[in-house]
């Protein structure tokens, strides 16, 4: 039996109702050892927030492909930092213009995955962070 | 250690990021593990009573907690949910996918969900259900609902850790003969006929009821989907709570609970140790020989 590598949350924040992209992240993780949550899609960014904090995952992973993120992931970090889990870990995709990318990283977002991104370098990125979060938080 | 009991203070005090901290530190094991179980109160001495939903998979059982929980936050101050779905024995990873059909209670104050992945459990559990259902307890839940792993024949440890356990099925799983054997329907205190809008829904009743009635235990038809049978499953589940009709005593549980810990604290520490055994045997005697040192070593 191996141990996770971490415990991730897979959300879609907004109306866009196209998870495929989402759930192939998930499939991926999943087969990569992490343990993962799926939000299902329209969820608002306080549902997003609230899974993400009484679960406690390592890091959450935000996919919009609808043109929205700069508000919807901003709320997601905002709504993180009220509750005092600013060491949860944020990465996002979608359809993500360079400029709209580079604000989301001053914001906090530790990556951000456009169409195209191979799927080695997406799974590297997770599981830097999952170890990163599991020795900061003393579970590694 | 001071850390822990700022954290567990937290908790009680309805910080839901303190709450969800302890909760993976229960579930991480070892040292911290051990000893947040001496910081927190045990389960007997909080309000919580737990409501265990056992059955097979696709069965209905997270539409049927979903219900539950609509119901139980007119009643109780708060609601805790713990959901395990299944870890790979391969790489580890795991779908926590039970979360997604109570999104409607994400918002909720008054409710605190944990997915939890099987990490190995054996039983329709994982080992650390019992610590996560006791950190709710502190947090206030005075309604615990736990959802084990997909469960058909075997598989008991929910009857140890919930005061009630409701089975959950649905049309086509099985004929009488299915209902007829032991095993998970033992530990059962409550069946549920799930999905009564489906065909063949009417030969599933029949055989459930006369093994039922052969049981002496109550069987109540839903549909989650819509609502309906959900206030007789709580009328019946109450009756289990308010009677102690349960199928075994708290006694015998913490008993079996005991052995059943044990072991599972055991699996780990022999796992370490496996690792440095030369493996220049056949695999039975290998385990023959293990065991026989191990429990020389405990009656010495």
């Amino acid at each position: 039996m191996s141990l996770a590598k971490g415990k991730v949350l897979i959300g879609k924040p907004g109306l866009d109702g196209h998870d495929r992209g989402a759930k192939f992240i998930a499939r991926c993780l999943r087969d990569d050892g992490f343990e993962v949550l799926y939000t299902g899609i329209r969820r608002t960014p306080e549902e997003i927030v609230s899974t993400a904090v009484q679960e406690d995952v390592d890091i959450v992973g935000l996919s919009v492909l609808s043109g929205a993120h700069m508000s919807l992931f901003t709320a997601v970090a905002d709504g993180l930092r009220a509750c005092g889990a600013n060491d949860i870990l944020l990465v996002g995709g979608g359809i993500i213009p360079d400029e709209d990318a580079a604000s989301l990283k001053a914001a906090g977002y530790r990556a951000i995955f456009t169409p195209g991104t191979p799927m080695e370098v997406i799974l590297n990125n997770f599981r830097e962070l999952a170890s990163e979060s599991r020795r900061a938080r003393g579970l590694a | 250690m001071r850390d822990l009991e700022a954290l567990i203070d937290g908790a009680k005090g309805g910080n839901v990021r303190a709450a969800g901290r302890l909760m993976t530190l229960v579930e991480a094991g070892g040292t911290t593990a051990e000893k947040l179980v001496g910081l927190l109160p045990e389960r007997t001495a909080t309000q919580a009573k737990v409501v265990g939903v056992t059955g097979l998979p696709g069965a209905g059982k997270s539409q049927i907690i979903d219900q539950l929980i609509e119901f139980y936050k007119s009643r109780a101050s708060r609601v805790g949910v713990v959901a395990v779905d299944p870890s790979s024995p391969i790489h580890g990873g795991a779908i926590l996918g039970d979360r997604i059909r109570w999104m409607r209670h994400a918002n909720s104050d008054s409710v605190m969900i944990r997915s939890i992945a099987s990490r190995g459990g054996l039983g329709g559990l994982a080992i650390a259900v019992d610590g996560v259902v006791n950190v709710l307890a502190a947090c206030g839940c005075e309604i615990i609902l736990v959802e084990t792993l997909g469960m058909g024949q075997v598989g008991c440890d929910i009857a140890g850790v919930g005061d009630v356990v409701v089975n959950v099925t649905a049309p086509g799983l099985g004929d009488e003969i299915q209902m007829m054997k032991s095993g998970l329907m033992d530990a059962v205190d409550v069946m549920v006929l799930n999905k009564v809008d489906l065909p063949g829904y009417e030969e599933t009743l029949a055989s459930l009821r006369y093994e039922m009635e052969h049981r002496h235990l109550p069987l109540v038809e839903t549909c989650a989907v819509s609502g309906l049978g959900i206030g007789e499953l709580v009328e019946q589940i109450d009756g289990v709570l308010n009677t102690s009709a349960k199928a075994c005593g708290w006694a015998e549980r913490k008993a079996w609970l005991v052995v059943e810990r044990t072991l599972a604290l055991l699996r780990g520490h022999l796992a370490e140790r496996v690792k440095s055994v030369r493996l220049d045997r056949s695999v039975d005697e290998l385990a023959h020989d293990l065991a026989r040192r191990l429990v020389g070593r405990v009656e010495h």
